[in-house]
């Protein structure tokens, strides 16, 4: 038998068990009502995960295997009952929703409680990590994590450079009494540029010299003879080539 | 004990003498004079046989013998196992019953690995990398079996050559040589006359001389037959123990001879066989030229009998000598170079004098090198010296290619001069400076003659046996050998003590002559201190100065590099807590690896970018793993970092995909997840892959974490990631830790898993296999670790088996499956007598089989219509593969991009490598048969079922089989490779090695599975290519449509646009997969037509979305949109312009969207009115 097992090691860890618990339900009962709530994501993600871990490390410590047998069913646990909770919720009133996690969550916490109640109390095998840790690992461990961080932030920073939008032409509308809307967007700013209407063998300058905004978008208003098929198109002023193009039918009836 | 050989004393210094005292200084002389006129003798002879062959056969055929002969001389070096120069040293200590069968095995060992290796490398050079100039060697199976006998029979003469000089003496090999070159010679005009044509006529030639001067070696030692105990031939089990030994001498022996067996290989590869023939005739000349001035210098250093300072100091008069006869050489060569070379042929002397001249001036920069090497064999510091040759070799031979690119064979000689002329410059620092230092030390030099390891100079003699260049980068290593095995220098035999595995664990072999660890501990009180725990080249260098300072070298650049080098190993070898630093350096793998990303997203990948991905990759992987596998890590440090890794790996994830969800099957689960959002219900209508949608485990758990933190459903998915590969990885270590009782196995078990082909991308993504594996992982633990006789006790493994079941349909399956086996395991052993685990291996099995089929029958689902299809297209193909059609190109995806040369080294190694562990799976299997462990043999057999992974790749439908079923057979693999490793104390040099051989099989892996590296990093849009075809341009597509057009209208794109107007535009892409209408010609037809508007109208598609840069090429991903796609069959070219924008001029279709790429048409109106 452990020290941590003695006999008046375990009367007094039942004492601490029973606060423990307590904290615990008060820890489950504030995750489900700030996330039934929608409570802002920071404040949510932080009391939930803590009255997760909490949870879940409480639950998983019944069967006494050591450390790592307590992380793995901690974690795999948490999976678990989440897909079983989801496939149970969708049968009941209310189906998926945050309302239904946030109150599905709650009780099924309760539950896991009242069982680590009526259970044997153990002790954590995570108190295993209360050793403190040398100077060394604890600094590398940190420069470990901002590096880490530091990687990612550099990819986030590096795709949304590199991931542009280029510069559009839609007709979103329908054609409504002989004409129709057409937009355009771009994440860059473009410009000048000519917007012009090709009917058959007529080129109609619409709009010239326009720039689209960084990340704005305009609008313009273009006619479309009801039965007659014209282009409208964007050109570099000077130019015939076009650079985006529509083509929309006055017969369509969309 | 303590009285045995090696005590540092004089008088048993005059002991350690005796053996080489019977010898003797006349001997010694005599062995040396026999080398060198063997290698005179035999050079002259090998002029003769080329030049005759010159004159008898063509110029290319003359190449292609040649490049064989380098073949041979190279693999045949290799495949000797460096066992000669063992032979050496344990011949003398073996019992003389034994000699023979010692000498005989090790003869077959070598001519067994020889000729191995000269059937798996050439016709993998050919076959693999387009080796063409070295066809002719392959190109028929005749040949082909010719260079594997002869060069095995290389091997073996290699050893023999050894061999004899200690069971017989020097002229036995002298005359093995003289007859062996006199037979080619004959054989050589034989077969011309005979009429026999082509280059691997000249080989046969070599090769009938080796072959029949094997019996003369016979002959001459048949008196040794009588003293045989046994009439065993060979004895397999006398070799084991030797490998550790034989490995570092070998190494050295292999990087000095490599770069003149692989030059004439390059020139082959590189230029022509051609130019191979003018090169290796010009070889051959140097190699005549310079054989004396060598062989005398190696004579002095023999002379030394092995003691530094006596070697150093004699470099007075060596090097000077043989610079002044390379020079005298050189100065003869110069001008008579193409007077020479016309005893080949004129052809020969206008072609290679140049080579020639360049190539003597080679000569100089070898006496400096090879008396650096000579010095650090002495001294012991062999791993310095194939450390800094190893590295040399490398640049020597870049220089060589890059020559080669440049100026032909003459470039490639000037280049390779040029690094060697630098090699000597740097490696001469230290040969000055140790002469320097033991001028001033030479009073004290007397007093440390106790030293002497007499045996050296026989063995270094000895090694001079093989032809130049081999004979003097094989020499003074012999006599280390001797050393260590041997009872001489103490320095060496602390060493190896210290090294050698614990009592408990090593199993000394039956008929081993291997000296038992307690002798060769007992030489160290004697002489020293125990020995300091430093390593490398300094180990040597640190025990020779407990005895003597004086034989230390003095301080160089070199020298500090080691004792730097040597420090670093300390601390690595210290059982120091080292998981921050570990973790730390991974970290910066995972930098390395964003910074290449950065740079190769937005203009595609440099080979920088690619070198930076790779090299990210090793680092984060390496460190780890060898602190994993080494034995004295501390426990949790080695649990922290097995967890660790793949958790680091998964982070790695966000380095190429750091803000969304890009992946093909990533989008199938968006869209899943995205209408579970819209629903709030499950089992939706997925057009991306309807059956996706019945399995909604992995959505589940995002959207738990959505739901209750207001996450995005990319953080939440990411988490959910996250969480599944800690559960997996601890699975594994556990299990493994539960199956062999060694959390060290656990550890390392997980570290093996690692090495999967799908780790780093496939099985990360965010796709439900990526949850479903670690939760059958799962399951199985806490089957396996359940209290026994506990009713509840099953309750939790059979919700992770529920678990599984809502995740993914095939996981599900196969645990079944696994479930299944495992029951029937544990019958078969309960008739053994052991104790069964039925009933309970029974309730999961049934859990399995109910929860499965229950998900199947859930009303919709197209479960197994899906598997049958996929079955069935396999089957297919693998049929069509067994009747000699059907396959794909093993080396190229379907754009016909494919892994450069080094990848696929990469790629082959690992592919080798593992399927040598699945040597270890059939032990595991008969280990755990015996102990009644059922799971350890389920999981082993799951280990046995690796080739079905490479295999797959022959054919595109069994390839993505074969691919994803490597997360499930590295499950078996990783926990029969940590038992293996377990079993083994793992010492800094086996784990560095070991890691060294983990990180090729991890970054050949990632090749197999991942395809080639520049594909795998980010970068601008490629054609069907998964996450590399997702980019602004097509995801600004799928937002328009999410903001202008209603949610759920049927739309129709290719695999990528349709796929992210489904995830991302909230609409229903029209497939064939989900409805059953294969809609594509509607983008790849160049005719439009009543047929075009029949789909529209039968699958009631509102818009049609068209990427116009699916006509710059072919897909990368076999189809454009799905499988069975119009022209899908043998396509050759890309889909053309006129098909994807041929309804510009359909009226009635308007052309709503435009940005460049892609266009969206709004085809309602031919819906509505046809």
């Amino acid at each position: 038998m452990s020290t941590a097992e003695t006999p008046s090691a375990t009367t007094q860890g039942r004492a601490t068990d029973r606060v423990g618990l307590a904290v615990r339900a008060a820890l489950v009962v504030a995750a489900a009502v700030l996330a039934f709530f929608g409570a802002p994501s920071p404040v949510a993600t932080v009391v939930t995960a803590v009255a997760v871990v909490a949870l879940a490390e409480r639950v998983a410590r019944l069967r006494r295997r050591g450390l790592v047998d307590t992380v793995l069913l901690t974690v795999g646990g948490v999976l678990v009952t989440a897909a079983l909770l989801g496939l149970v919720l969708n049968y009941l009133p209310g189906h998926l929703s945050r309302h239904s996690w946030a109150a599905g969550a709650g009780a099924a916490g309760m539950v896991a409680l009242a069982v680590c109640a009526v259970r044997p109390w153990t002790p954590s095998p995570l108190l295993a990590l209360r050793r403190r840790p040398s100077i060394i690992t604890a600094t590398t461990t940190v420069a470990a994590v901002l590096v880490l961080g530091a990687a990612v932030v550099l990819s986030v920073r590096s795709f949304e450079s590199a991931t542009v939008e280029p510069l559009q032409l839609a007709a979103p509308g329908a054609v409504q009494g002989g004409q129709t809307q057409v937009v355009l967007s771009s994440q860059s700013s473009v410009g000048p540029l000519d917007l012009v209407v090709v009917d058959g063998d007529v080129t109609t300058m619409l709009v010239a010299g326009l720039t689209v905004p960084a990340g704005g978008s305009l609008s313009e208003v273009v006619p479309v003879p009801d039965g007659r098929r014209v282009l409208v198109q964007l050109r570099y002023p000077g130019q015939r080539a076009a650079l985006r193009s529509l083509i929309l039918d006055g017969a369509s009836t969309r | 004990m303590a009285a045995g050989p090696g005590v540092g004393t004089r008088s048993s210094a005059h002991r350690r003498r005796e053996p080489s005292g019977r010898m003797g200084l006349g001997r010694v002389v005599g062995i040396s004079a026999s080398l060198v006129g063997t290698q005179a003798v035999t050079s002259v002879l090998g002029l003769g046989f080329w030049a005759l062959g010159a004159r008898l056969y063509s110029v290319g055929d003359v190449g292609v013998a040649g490049a064989a002969v380098a073949m041979m001389m190279l693999l045949g070096s290799l495949g000797s196992l460096g066992l000669g120069t063992l032979l050496i040293a344990r011949l003398p200590h073996t019992a003389q019953a034994d000699r023979r069968v010692l000498v005989r095995t090790s003869l077959v060992a070598a001519f067994v690995t020889g000729a191995f290796l000269a059937l798996v490398v050439p016709l993998t050079a050919v076959s693999m990398f387009g080796a063409e100039n070295l066809r002719p060697l392959v190109a028929t199976p005749l040949a082909a079996v010719g260079l594997a006998v002869g060069t095995g029979l290389m091997s073996l003469v290699l050893v023999l050559d050894q061999a004899v000089l200690t069971i017989g003496n020097g002229s036995l090999q002298l005359e093995r040589n003289v007859l062996a070159s006199v037979v080619k010679i004959v054989a050589l005009v034989a077969l011309s006359v005979l009429g026999a044509g082509g280059g691997m006529a000249i080989f046969l030639a070599w090769t009938i001389g080796a072959a029949l001067s094997l019996p003369s070696v016979s002959w001459r030692t048949r008196g040794g037959r009588a003293l045989e105990g046994d009439h065993r031939v060979v004895d397999l089990r006398m070799l084991r123990g030797l490998g550790k030994m034989a490995a570092s001498h070998h190494a050295l022996n292999i990087a000095l001879q490599a770069p003149l067996q692989i030059l004439p290989i390059m020139v082959t590869v590189l230029l022509s066989a051609q130019q191979n023939a003018y090169f290796n005739s010009a070889v051959m000349v140097t190699g005549f030229v310079f054989a004396l001035p060598y062989a005398v210098a190696i004579s002095l250093f023999a002379s030394a009998e092995g003691d530094a300072r006596t070697v150093v100091s004699r470099m007075s008069r060596t090097i000077p000598f043989g610079l002044a006869a390379s020079a005298l050489a050189y100065a003869v060569l110069f001008p008579t170079a193409g007077l020479i070379l016309r005893v080949f042929g004129q052809a020969y002397a206008a072609e290679g004098t140049e080579t020639l001249r360049v190539l003597a001036l080679a000569g100089v920069a070898f006496v400096v090198k090879d008396h650096f090497i000579a010095l650090r064999r002495v001294e012991g510091r062999t791993t310095q010296a194939v450390s800094v040759t190893a590295a040399f070799l490398v640049v020597e031979l870049a220089a060589a290619a890059a020559g080669a690119s440049a100026g032909g064979t003459v470039g490639l000689c000037l280049a390779w001069v040029a690094v060697l002329w630098v090699e000597a410059v740097i490696l001469g620092v230290p040969l000055w400076r140790g002469w320097r230092a033991q001028r001033g030390a030479d009073a004290l030099s007397a007093s440390s003659s106790d030293t002497i390891t007499a045996s050296t100079t026989t063995v270094a003699t000895a090694a001079m046996s093989t032809p130049r260049p081999a004979a003097v980068r094989s020499v003074v290593g012999a006599a280390h050998a001797r050393a260590e095995v041997g009872t001489t220098t103490p320095a060496v035999s602390t060493d190896v003590a210290r090294e050698a595995p614990s009592p408990e664990l090593s199993r000394p072999s039956r008929g081993s002559t291997r000296p038992a660890p307690a002798t060769r501990h007992a030489q160290a009180p004697g002489v020293a201190d125990p020995p300091v725990p430093v390593a490398g080249g300094g180990q040597g260098v640190t025990a020779a100065a407990g005895q003597d300072s004086t034989a230390t070298p003095a301080p160089d650049a070199v020298g500090r590099l080691g004792r730097w080098a040597a420090r670093c190993v300390e601390v690595i070898r210290a059982p120091l807590n080292l998981t921050g630093p570990t973790l730390l350096v991974m970290s910066l793998g995972v930098l390395l690896m964003a910074v290449g990303s950065a740079q190769s997203r937005a203009t595609g990948s440099s080979g920088l970018d690619q070198a930076l991905w790779v090299v990210g990759l090793a680092v984060a992987f390496l460190p780890p793993t060898f602190r994993v596998i080494l034995s004295r890590t501390q426990p949790l440090e080695r649990l922290w970092l097995a967890a660790a890794l793949p958790v680091v790996l998964q982070v790695s994830r966000l380095v190429r995909n750091p803000t969304v969800f890009t992946y093909h099957d990533e989008l199938i689960h968006l869209n899943t997840l995205r209408q579970i959002d819209e629903t709030g219900r499950l089992f939706s209508d997925n057009s991306l892959l309807p059956v996706s949608g019945f399995y909604p485990g992995l959505e589940l758990a995002t959207q738990a974490v959505q739901q209750l933190t207001g996450l995005s459903s990319f953080i939440a998915g990411n988490i959910v990631l996250l969480l599944a590969r800690v559960v997996l990885t601890l699975g594994v270590l556990q299990l493994a830790t539960l199956l062999t009782r060694s959390p060290r196995a656990g550890a390392i078990a997980a570290v093996v898993y690692v090495l999967n082909s799908q780790f780093l991308f496939f099985n990360s993504q965010y796709s439900y296999q990526t949850l479903a594996l670690p939760l059958a992982v799962l399951a199985v633990y806490l089957l396996h670790s359940r209290t026994r006789g506990s009713r509840t006790s099953l309750l939790l493994p059979l919700a992770a088996v529920v678990g599984v079941v809502v995740t993914h349909h095939v996981t599900s399956l196969l645990l079944f499956a696994a479930f299944a086996v495992w029951l029937v395991v544990e019958l078969a052993l309960s008739r053994r007598g052991r104790r069964p685990d039925r009933t309970a291996v029974l309730a999961a099995t049934v859990t399995a089989g109910l929860a499965t089929a229950v998900a199947a029958l859930n009303p919709g689902n197209p479960v197994g219509s899906y598997l049958n299809s996929i079955v069935a297209s396999s089957a297919g193909q693998a049929g069509a593969l067994l009747g000699g059609a059907g396959a794909k190109p093993v080396f190229s995806n379907s754009a016909g991009i494919g892994p450069q040369p080094y990848e696929r080294v990469l790629l082959l190694a690992a592919v080798v490598l593992v399927l040598v562990s699945l040597v270890g799976a059939l032990r595991f299997v008969r280990t755990s048969w015996r102990a009644g462990a059922a799971l350890g043999v389920v999981l082993a057999l799951l280990a046995l079922v690796y080739p079905v992974i490479p295999g797959g790749h022959l054919t595109q439908a069994t390839a993505e089989v074969g691919d994803r079923a490597a997360g499930f057979v590295f499950l078996g693999t990783g926990v029969v490779m940590g038992a293996w490793l377990w079993r083994h104390l793992v010492s800094w040099r086996v784990a560095a090695v070991v890691s060294v051989l983990a990180t090729t099989t991890f970054l050949g892996n990632v090749v197999l599975g991942s395809g080639p590296t520049e594909q795998q990093l980010p970068g601008p849009y490629l054609i069907s290519a998964d996450s590399r075809s997702v980019d602004a341009a097509n995801v600004s597509v799928a937002q328009w449509l999410a903001a202008n057009v209603p949610a759920g209208t049927r739309v129709y794109g290719d695999r990528v646009s349709g796929g992210l107007a489904a995830a991302t535009g909230r609409q229903f892409n029209v497939m064939n997969v989900s409805t059953g209408i294969d809609a594509s010609r509607l983008i790849l037809d160049p005719e439009f037509g009543q047929a075009d508007v029949d789909l529209i109208t039968a699958a009631r598609i509102q818009y049609v979305i068209v990427d116009l840069r699916l006509s710059n090429g072919l897909p990368n991903e076999d189809v454009y949109i799905e499988n069975g796609e119009f022209g899908g069959q043998d396509r050759t070219s890309p889909v053309k312009v006129a098909a994807l924008t041929k309804f510009n001029s359909v009226p009635g279709v308007d052309r709503v969207y435009d940005n460049g790429s892609l266009l969206v048409f709004d085809v309602r109106n031919l819906r509505e009115h046809g």
